[in-house]
This record gives structure tokens, C-alpha cells and sequence, in this order.
């Protein structure tokens, strides 16, 4: 984690994330006085914007995406691994690239929370802010950061298949563009396939909305899998 | 109980056998010295028995372990094989902090020492990619040495150094020798390997011989 929290690619993205919410926040929408809770359901259209979105597949692969085309073409590879052993460097290469994907867009999110309530809440009238609204924030900051995660997982994924940095960085904003093609220009109906309805969450997702967290489960746990294969045979031969 | 045992070891590339039936015993606390021109096999030698490469037939054993088998590399290693790779943006200091922090065994202290003893200041705030090639052969083996390893694997330690440099790593590798380490040692330079070394071999076209 040290690792993790001393790349300048992580604050880097999570600045970024938050100047994305700034420049695509719903100013049109602040209407004083804000009735209870509006600094919530504000910070959430925030969340959903197309400039956010856009982020996601560059922001989530910047900190640790390609770390392992850094490490291997360097040969600080060799120094590193011998002191561990390769399962446990795949253990931990998996999981400080998905936590690369998700915290700048935490870190973001959370300080992005904060300013808006900061700002806008004493803007409000006074009424209660019911329990619903924080918790429909708190999901879709999660499903955010699990999109960030996938997404860093999928370039770890190119940077051990090719050991070079452009399909690192460039795979997973080529492959995400084309699901979001896809479904606006020609399978219209699926969205269970479209970037934007992860996050978005407005279509049916099964009985209380279950199916899209084990769509995001299943989807993390497959790209961390396909991840560890790929470096356990991009390891076998250093 | 001999502490490497290289057991007919062949490793083959396509068509192309780089190790050719590899016999050698290797007792704990002597300097073994290999010598051999480019291509010899002497680089894919070390990497088979630091566990970087698998052998194509045969088998290496590191203080009784199979490497490969029983455990990925051997335990208590200090490795130079080509020339040493770091993270160009860090310091030297922070590459090898990040290292030492995998294991998390040596303090702050003994990173600096390990440094010293290299012949590096460990305060230098410069990242690496401003260093020299006989800088970063000097924090290579500083990374080598840091953790008291038992057993050194250095492939052209000499590489990039100047006159002074060469006689102080020698002296190093001299002391280590006095401590009872175990070190395998590649060098084109005839005079290291009769200064340092208690047996060498010379490796060509892939076979082996002692000398």
C-alpha cells in the first residue's frame, strides 16, 4: 500500500477526477433556498456526467496501470521478486492495480462530498435528509470506483500481455469506447454492456437491483483472475 | 551436504542448447568464479539457479531446496545479473527502501550502511536515471548486500567501474568472503577471479569445466 499511496499518478488522477466534478457539476440545478437532501442528489448528477465518465478509463489505469511494463522493462523486476516468491508478487501486483483504479476516484469522491456539503448545505432549508439518499450516494460512489477498478485490472491485463506501455494505457479507453459505441449505435437494448448504466443505474437490473453488484462482482473478480494468469506465464521465464 | 548442487542441467532456447548437461557442487562459504566469453552461457547459468529462468532437463538445489520445485528462488540471495534495474524516478535511497520493504527485515540504518559500504552517499537526492552506469553498479550491489544474504549471485560486478571502484567492491567481496558468505561470480577480468575466487570454472559453448 505504501507503494500505492507514494505514485504520483494517484493523486494526480484523483485531482483530475475532482476538477471533473467541478467543471460538470449541475450549477443549472442549484435553485435557492435547496430543499433538504439537494446537496446529495446534486453531488450524485455530478457523479453521472459525461466528463466523468471520460475519465474513467484514462484516470484508472494513470497511477499503477502499467506498472508492470515499468517494473519489467527496467529489470527492477528481478531485484523485486527474488525477495518474495511469484505467486506472492501476482497477489500483490493484482491488487495494488485494481486499488489504483478505485482510490482516485474515492479520494475524489469523498472530497467532492465534502465540498458539497460544505457549500451547499447550509444553503438548504432545514428538514431531515433522509437515510435512502445518503446511502443511493454511497453506491454510486461504490459503483464508480469498482468501474475504476475493472477498468485499471484490464490494463494490468495488456501491460503483461504486451509489455508496452500504449496498450497499458490506450486498451482500456479503446475498449470501453467501443461498448459505449456498441450500445448507442447498434444493440441499443443492451444496456447491461454500456459503461455509463453501471454507474448510471437506471435500467432493471433484476429484483432490487442485485444483478448490476454481481455483474461489477463477477466482472472484478474475472479481470483480477484473467490478470493473475497472465503474469503467472509472463513470470515463468524472467 | 554441498550448498548448491547443479545436477545435469541443460537448458535449451528453440534450438539453441545454452546449457549443455551442467555438473558442479558448490560448498557454503567459498567464492566460485566463472569465466567465459559472451555467449558462453554464463548469464543464463546464474539466472537458472537464482530461479529466474526454469531448466529445460535437470535439476538445482539451493541450500537443499529444488529450485523450481520446492521453492521459486533461493532463500537468503543477493542477486546482480545484468546490469541492475531500478525505478529511474526514485532515488537510489527509495529504491532500495521499497526493496528491503518486502521483507521488511532491515531498518532505514542498514540501508544507509549498505550504501556507504557500496560507496554511494545514501543521501544523494538525485534519481537514479541521473546516475553513472558504475553508479548504479555500485547501488546493485548495495541492494545485493543490504539484507546480510547468505549466498551472492553477481554477474559482472566490475562492470562500469572505474580503477578505485574495482579495488573497493574488490575489497568488499573480499570481506564478505572473510564473513562466510557463498558467492558466484562472473567476470571477464582474469584477476578478479584469481584474486577473489577459491575455484573457477570456465564455461563455453555451454559446457563447463573447472580450471
Amino acid at each position: 500500500m505504501n507503494e500505492l499511496f507514494r505514485e504520483k499518478g494517484l493523486w494526480a488522477a484523483a485531482a483530475v477526477y475532482f476538477a471533473a466534478l467541478v467543471i460538470g457539476f449541475p450549477y443549472d440545478q442549484i435553485k435557492i433556498p435547496l430543499q433538504a437532501g439537494d446537496f446529495l442528489k446534486l453531488y450524485q448528477e455530478a457523479l453521472c456526467t459525461q466528463i466523468v465518465l471520460f475519465c474513467i478509463p484514462i484516470m484508472s489505469v494513470l497511477p499503477v496501470g502499467a506498472v508492470f511494463v515499468r517494473e519489467s522493462s527496467s529489470g527492477f523486476l528481478k531485484l523485486y521478486i527474488n525477495r518474495i516468491s511469484r505467486t506472492e508478487y501476482i497477489k500483490r501486483k493484482t491488487m495494488q492495480i485494481y486499488l489504483g483504479g478505485i482510490l482516485p476516484v474515492f479520494f475524489a469522491g469523498l472530497f467532492g462530498a465534502l465540498v458539497c456539503f460544505l457549500f451547499l448545505y447550509p444553503l438548504e432549508l432545514v428538514g431531515e435528509i433522509a437515510a435512502d439518499e445518503v446511502w443511493k450516494a454511497v453506491l454510486l460512489l461504490a459503483r464508480v470506483c469498482l468501474v475504476g477498478g475493472i477498468m485499471a485490472e484490464v490494463s494490468g491485463i495488456f501491460a503483461a500481455l504486451f509489455g508496452n506501455f500504449y496498450m497499458a494505457y490506450g486498451m482500456p479507453f479503446v475498449g470501453y469506447y467501443l461498448l459505449v459505441i456498441l450500445k448507442e449505435r447498434y444493440l441499443p437494448e443492451m444496456y447491461s454492456m454500456y459503461p455509463g448504466e453501471w454507474i448510471a443505474f437506471e435500467k432493471n437490473w433484476g429484483a432490487d437491483g442485485g444483478g448490476l453488484w454481481w455483474f461489477l462482482g463477477t466482472f472484478s473478480l474475472a479481470a483480477g483472475l484473467l490478470h493473475g494468469i497472465v503474469l503467472y506465464m509472463r513470470l515463468k521465464e524472467i | 551436504m554441498p550448498y548448491i548442487e547443479i545436477d545435469h542441467v541443460t537448458k535449451v532456447f528453440g534450438e539453441d542448447i545454452i546449457l549443455d548437461d551442467i555438473n558442479i557442487k558448490m560448498d557454503q562459504g567459498r567464492v566460485y568464479g566463472i569465466s567465459g566469453n559472451n555467449g558462453s552461457g554464463k548469464t543464463v547459468l546464474m539466472k537458472c539457479i537464482c530461479g529466474f529462468l526454469p531448466v529445460t532437463a535437470g535439476r538445482i538445489r539451493v541450500g537443499g531446496k529444488i529450485i523450481g520445485v520446492e521453492t521459486d528462488f533461493p532463500e537468503s540471495i543477493g542477486v546482480i545479473i545484468e546490469t541492475p534495474g531500478f525505478l529511474n524516478n526514485l532515488s537510489g535511497m527509495r529504491n532500495l527502501e521499497i526493496l528491503a520493504g518486502l521483507r521488511g527485515r532491515i531498518s532505514k540504518k542498514e540501508i544507509r550502511k549498505a550504501i556507504e559500504k557500496a560507496g554511494l552517499d545514501p543521501t544523494l537526492k538525485k534519481s537514479v536515471s541521473k546516475y553513472s552506469l558504475g553508479m548504479r553498479q555500485r547501488l546493485g550491489i548495495a541492494q545485493a548486500i543490504m539484507e546480510d544474504p547468505k549466498f551472492l549471485i553477481l554477474d559482472e560486478p566490475f562492470n562500469g567501474l572505474d580503477k578505485h571502484g574495482v579495488s573497493d567492491i574488490r575489497a568488499l567481496l573480499l570481506e564478505l568472503k572473510k564473513q562466510g558468505k557463498t558467492i558466484i561470480l562472473a567476470s571477464h577480468n582474469s584477476e578478479d577471479i584469481r584474486i577473489l575466487c577459491d575455484r573457477v570454472f570456465e564455461m563455453d559453448g555451454g559446457r563447463i569445466q573447472e580450471l
